[in-house]
């Protein structure tokens, strides 16, 4: 009745309006709805991960790391969690690159550590993180060194350079360059108050070493004629040795700085990798391993290097598997620990034979890649041991003594490829039962319902022992982590996933975003490394199975839910060939699709079964890739061979100008149903939307003239259904787009007048005008068929963002009624934003307030600026994500929920609902309240039913 | 060598003097705390600020230090937005231009300003001081007694049984000659309408055929009930 007046109709969409768009979240759900996986990386380097005192006195220490996606941190040894973390440089990580030329993490003084990354220097407070000073040069920097005494960091660069830095203020005290600039600086050395430097002279291609003063920068002293040779290749040294180490093919030599003293050890480089551990200024010791992966070796020397003479003291003896050392000095003597799979065994500095072994109750996972080891010696002679082992499948572990503390899946940082697995898909669901009763006659229906029914009454009695759970639960009084563990394994409104990660360490893990993102299992691929153009795809193959593609061609089935081997077998294919998937129009099949690079090569289909249905499949449709060269899109339409192979045709080709480089292709997600196939506008017109499930959007860029290119192309027909154009574009930095629906996004960093990061939103109707359906209102609905007339009609609004996005996704639905939200990440501010796609409408009026019909469809006048707000946009709240590169999707059963996954560095996951949680009570609905007014209202009914009787007998007598 | 320290602390005021010489600058500033911010050291420790100029490569980023300091050296000459990203507190952005000269010049802006309109004048050392706190939890809204009492139905209910209780107190309060008058039009008002309450005795199919019509306006009290 109230509908019908003006003012509270416009109330009423004005209120609903603002609840759609100010879905935040609510602090009782925070942390509880939602999980954050923090991770640092895996251990880049030994001599960048140590144990070190978080504060100087202060007893215990940190375990500090520098890791392959450039984070550093402290974990806390106890139980692995994370104490800080910090992102060294902009967190682009190259995948080849060593990085442990350019990266280090080194011990400081005072609880300080120092970070190096190329050209940049950083001090940081050991036990909160905080950066103390940071400074930036022109030249990398080759090696850093603390001076305790004269309470300053001496930084050498690459170049020759010198600079003295105080160590409280960053302030340079002085600098100085060895040679004339062009000499290539590689090692501090630092003992009996004399500081020496390694440097490659390339002018004679010869090594030499200088001393230096420490208090002025002035070099005192150069030592290299009749030293080195120009075949010596320098060998990092340990800070703390009078030498310094090089070699040869042949051997490794040391040079006792400030002479002429030279002492080989014959050693295979070609053969033998080595590492040298030193941890006094007497004894250096060297790990060796074995280069070829087929034959693993690995042993160790220790060599005494006292008066200018170096002896070998130990040899730990040679093993034909991989194992690992440490070197530490407990205060108590110095210790060697070893680390294999199997074992740990400590071995102090006199004999070969191990004071302690510590047999592991379980072998390990994966041969480790390196340890830090801390070796206790207490009163009684007893040995307790410390070793944080870095394994070869990425992950880091904590054993002390022989029980594994902890273990951090660090893997999962160097994810690749990611894909999110509905859990319940692979059971047989009711709705399936249901379905194939109904299909079946009369009896075989009542059979298969009676059967049925029996069946579940194996689970009567755990519902009946759970029921008073489940009522306490209700009344709020019951054990609530019982009862929502209950809820987690009944999952009724599906919100459980499993998410599966392909890591750059040839492992398959999953985790279970309802279990707080813990690992749900781990498999291996038996592959050493793996890149991002090494995975082809991860494809979920319906029935809880995960295939794998690799470039090698190597094909993976593996068990969703269990993680159980299915099989694997092989495709022929080429490294640069697209892999793309195909769904059977009739059945549950699908098949894998490579298509070579080459022009007028075959492609492959996997598996090489059903292949007619395959070609029926196929026969409605095109595949596109990018072109040969890389200048644009081909369409192909393909046909089934024998023997795995595909005919394809090339049907259409889109080739860009030949200054435009593909910055990026962007497909509509696999799961994008439309609710609605138009919007209502405020005087109950139509927009009809265009909709098209074979739309492409190509973003190409031009580096000279700053400018960007969009076309939504149609991969069927390969036709140009609308571009557009950005100037002022630095297509330096990330150019990220999503499309969903009938719209697409993108954002891109502006230098025009408005500077920063634009976001650019574009809606495409099927025509300009109001009730025009288009296409839409034809029976049949074909991509060949597209006149200029009907091509789609792009509205665009623009904003200004104040932070750069470095992924970007649209939240997904069941049945796609909910509002969609588009979902950000923001790099600069750790957080993953979400802003309701209401707000990103292109139809927002612009210059003028909304006419009430406008303010009736729900829009409201344009702002050029977005700004962040956390309250009603901020999806990770408190939590700091650190390195997200790209943010998943997925529906669950409840209309209005939908699954966020975020991952790159951290595994961020969450539930969202646009348009609140319509279809579900929240964890503000008290049930206990509702219980508790209906007994009072019962209460009070029982009270005054008499007395309101008695009043009304006594009113008739009265009359 | 101690020769050549003299020289340069000989040299530095000369090259301060004479701003030309130096090719790039350093810009610096701090985060000051105000009652947002009443210590530096609640800034989470990712805190960065960024000098943003119109290439990738001239683009800046500093964490804030310990003491709320940032830096940026060797900047060259070119204009910049000088922006702090830090996820617990919202700061002002800021222009910063630096001449050939080695001149720092800073104005405050804001997003989605034409870069050409400068804002207000600020001294160099920038001081920054965090606008607001961010707010990152929605607030459920519980059941509360005096929201309820703001209801104007519940408060338009409250009067009526106020006024039901203190009726018969007033009536008794009253001079015997407004009484008698009182119990009087009452009494007519009750003749004329003998059942006092219209749901016990509610006559539906009179109601229905229309034919109730005469009373209704009569039962103020059945009106307010079936609102």
């Amino acid at each position: 009745m109230w509908m019908r007046h003006n003012p509270l109709h416009w109330l009423l969409v004005a209120g609903s309006l603002l609840s759609s768009s100010c879905r935040a979240v609510f602090s009782d759900e925070a942390f509880h709805t939602d999980f954050q996986v923090q991770l640092f990386g895996t251990p880049l380097d030994p001599s960048s991960t140590f144990f070190h005192q978080a504060a100087a006195g202060k007893a215990g220490s940190l375990l500090y790391t520098l890791s392959n996606r450039l984070i550093i941190g402290a974990i806390n040894p106890k139980d692995g969690a994370q104490v800080w973390r910090q992102q060294l440089g902009e967190g682009t990580v190259s995948e080849t690159e060593p990085l442990s030329k350019t990266a280090f993490l080194r011990r400081s003084k005072d609880g300080r550590v120092v970070s190096v990354l190329g050209k940049a220097i950083a001090l940081w407070d050991a036990a909160n993180g905080r950066a103390v000073w940071e400074y930036s040069s022109e030249l990398e920097a080759a090696d850093v060194i603390t001076l305790q005494t004269e309470n300053q960091l001496l930084v050498a660069f690459k170049g020759g350079e010198v600079k003295a830095f105080q160590l409280d203020s960053g302030k340079v005290l002085w600098e100085n360059t060895i040679g004339k600039g062009h000499d290539i600086a590689s090692n501090f050395n630092f003992f009996d108050d004399q500081l020496y430097l390694t440097l490659n002279s390339p002018a004679t291609g010869q090594l030499k070493t200088v001393a230096i003063s420490p208090i002025t920068g002035a070099q005192l002293e150069e030592f290299n004629p009749g030293v080195f040779s120009k075949l010596d290749e320098h060998v990092l040294t340990p800070q703390l040795l009078p030498v310094t180490s090089y070699r040869d093919s042949e051997y490794l030599k040391f040079n006792f700085l400030g002479t002429k003293n030279v002492k080989s050890v014959s050693i295979d480089s070609e053969i033998h990798g080595y590492r040298l551990h030193a941890a006094t200024k007497d004894i250096v010791f060297v790990e060796f391993w074995s280069h070829s992966p087929d034959t693993p070796t690995s042993w160790a020397d220790l060599f005494s290097i006292k008066d200018g003479s170096v002896t070998k003291t130990l040899d730990l003896p040679y093993e034909n598997d991989i194992s690992v050392f440490s070197l530490s000095d407990s205060g108590s003597g110095l210790f060697v620990t070893r680390v294999n799979r199997v074992e740990i065994r400590v071995y102090d500095t006199e004999s070969n034979t191990p004071v302690k072994v510590f047999v592991l109750p379980k072998m390990l996972p994966e041969n480790p890649l390196h340890a830090v080891a801390e070796v206790a010696k207490r009163r009684d002679g007893e040995i307790a041991v410390r070793v944080a082992i870095t394994l070869a499948d990425g992950n880091v572990i904590l054993v002390r003594n022989d029980a594994v503390i902890w273990t951090r899946q660090e893997a999962l940082a160097s994810a690749v490829a990611a894909e999110i697995v509905d859990v319940h898909e692979a059971e047989d669901s009711l709705e399936k039962t249901l379905h194939a009763e109904e299909v079946s006659n009369v009896v075989t229906a009542y059979v298969k319902r009676v059967t049925r029914h029996i069946e579940e009454l194996k689970y009567l009695p755990a519902w009946i022992a759970g029921f008073q759970h489940s009522i306490l639960g209700i009344l709020g009084v019951g054990d609530k982590s019982a009862a929502e563990a209950a809820a987690v394994a009944k999952d009724p409104f599906g919100l459980r996933k499993f998410v599966v990660f392909v890591t750059r360490f040839g492992w398959v893990t999953a985790i279970d975003t309802a279990n707080h993102g813990e690992v749900a299992w781990t498999i291996s691929l038996f592959k050493p490394q793996l890149f991002e153009k090494d995975v082809k795809g991860i494809h979920h193959f319906g029935k809880g199975v995960i295939v794998v593609v690799l470039a090698s061609g190597d094909v993976f089935q593996i068990d969703a839910i269990t993680g159980r081997p299915i099989k694997k077998s092989s495709m022929a294919i080429l490294p640069s060939a697209s892999v793309t998937t195909v769904e059977s129009v009739t059945t549950d099949n699908r098949w894998i699709i490579a298509i070579p690079t080459k022009e007028g090569a075959k492609g492959w289909y996997w598996p090489d079964k059903n292949s007619r249905e395959l070609e029926a499949a196929l026969s409605h449709t095109t595949v596109s890739r990018k072109c040969e060269g890389g200048a644009g899109i081909c369409g192909y339409s393909a046909k089934p061979d024998v023997i795995g192979r595909l005919i394809l045709t090339q049907t259409w080709s889109f080739r860009l100008p030949a200054a435009q480089k593909i910055v990026s292709i962007t497909n509509r997600p696999a799961h994008d149903p439309i609710a609605s196939i138009g919007k209502v506008l405020g005087d109950r017109s139509v927009m009809y939307k265009y909709i098209n499930p074979h739309v492409v959007l190509l973003i190409s860029s031009v580096e000279s003239t700053s400018t960007i290119y969009l076309y939504l192309l149609d991969s069927v027909s390969g036709a140009v259904l609308h571009t557009s154009t950005q100037t002022d574009v630095d297509t330096s930095r990330p150019i990220v787009a999503t499309m969903a629906e009938n719209w697409y996004v993108y954002s891109y960093y502006s230098r025009s007048t408005a500077k920063g990061t634009h976001i650019v939103v574009t809606d495409f109707f099927a025509s300009a005008n109001k009730n025009d359906p288009g296409r839409l209102a034809q029976s049949e609905i074909s991509s060949y068929d597209q006149p200029r007339s009907t091509s789609p009609y792009g509205l665009s609004q623009a904003f200004v963002f104040p932070h750069p996005i470095a992924a970007l996704a649209a939240t997904t639905t069941r049945q796609g009624i909910t509002t969609r939200a588009l979902l950000l990440s923001v790099p600069k501010l750790g957080s993953l934003l979400s802003i309701n796609k209401r707000v990103l409408d292109p139809r927002r009026p612009v210059g003028r307030e909304p006419t009430n019909e406008e303010k009736e469809e729900g829009l409201f006048k344009y702002e050029p600026f977005l700004g962040v707000d956390h309250q009603r946009g901020s999806l990770s709240h408190a939590r700091e994500l650190m390195g997200i590169r790209s943010v998943s999707t997925a529906p669950s059963l409840l209309e209005s929920t939908s699954i966020v996954v975020a991952w790159g560095v951290d595994i961020f996951g969450t539930r969202t609902s646009p348009s609140e949680a319509f279809d579900v009570l929240g964890r503000g609905f008290n049930k206990l309240t509702l219980i508790l007014s209906v007994v009072a209202v019962g209460f009070g009914t029982m009270f005054l039913r008499p007395m309101v009787r008695k009043k009304q007998i006594n009113q008739r007598w009265t009359q | 060598m101690t020769a050549v320290t003299a020289m340069m602390t000989l040299l530095l005021p000369l090259l301060l003097l004479f701003p030309g010489l130096i090719s790039a600058v350093t810009v610096t500033g701090g985060i000051k705390p105000n009652n947002q911010l009443p210590s530096v050291s609640l800034l989470p420790p990712s805190t960065t600020v960024t000098l943003a100029g119109d290439r990738l490569e001239d683009s800046r980023s500093s964490h804030v230090f310990a003491n709320g300091a940032f830096r940026f050296q060797d900047v060259k000459p070119g204009t910049y937005l000088l922006e702090v990203h830090c996820r617990t507190h919202l700061f002002p952005s800021f222009r910063v231009d630096v001449s050939p000269e080695g001149l720092v010049e800073v104005f405050g802006t804001f997003r989605g300003n034409e870069w050409n309109n400068k804002g207000e004048r600020r001294p160099h050392p920038i001081d920054i001081s965090p606008g607001k706190a961010s707010e990152f939890y929605q607030v459920r809204e519980g059941f509360n007694p005096m929201k309820l009492l703001g209801n104007p139905m519940i408060l338009i209910a409250i009067v009526a049984i106020g006024a039901m209780t203190l009726m018969p107190k007033m009536v008794e309060n009253m001079d015997p000659e407004t009484r008698a008058e009182f119990e009087k039009q009452q009494k007519s008002s009750m003749l004329a309408n003998p059942q006092n309450n219209p749901l016990q005795s509610f006559d539906m199919a009179s109601f229905l055929a229309g034919s109730s019509s005469g009373k209704k306006p009569a039962t103020p009290a059945g009106g307010s009930k079936r609102k």
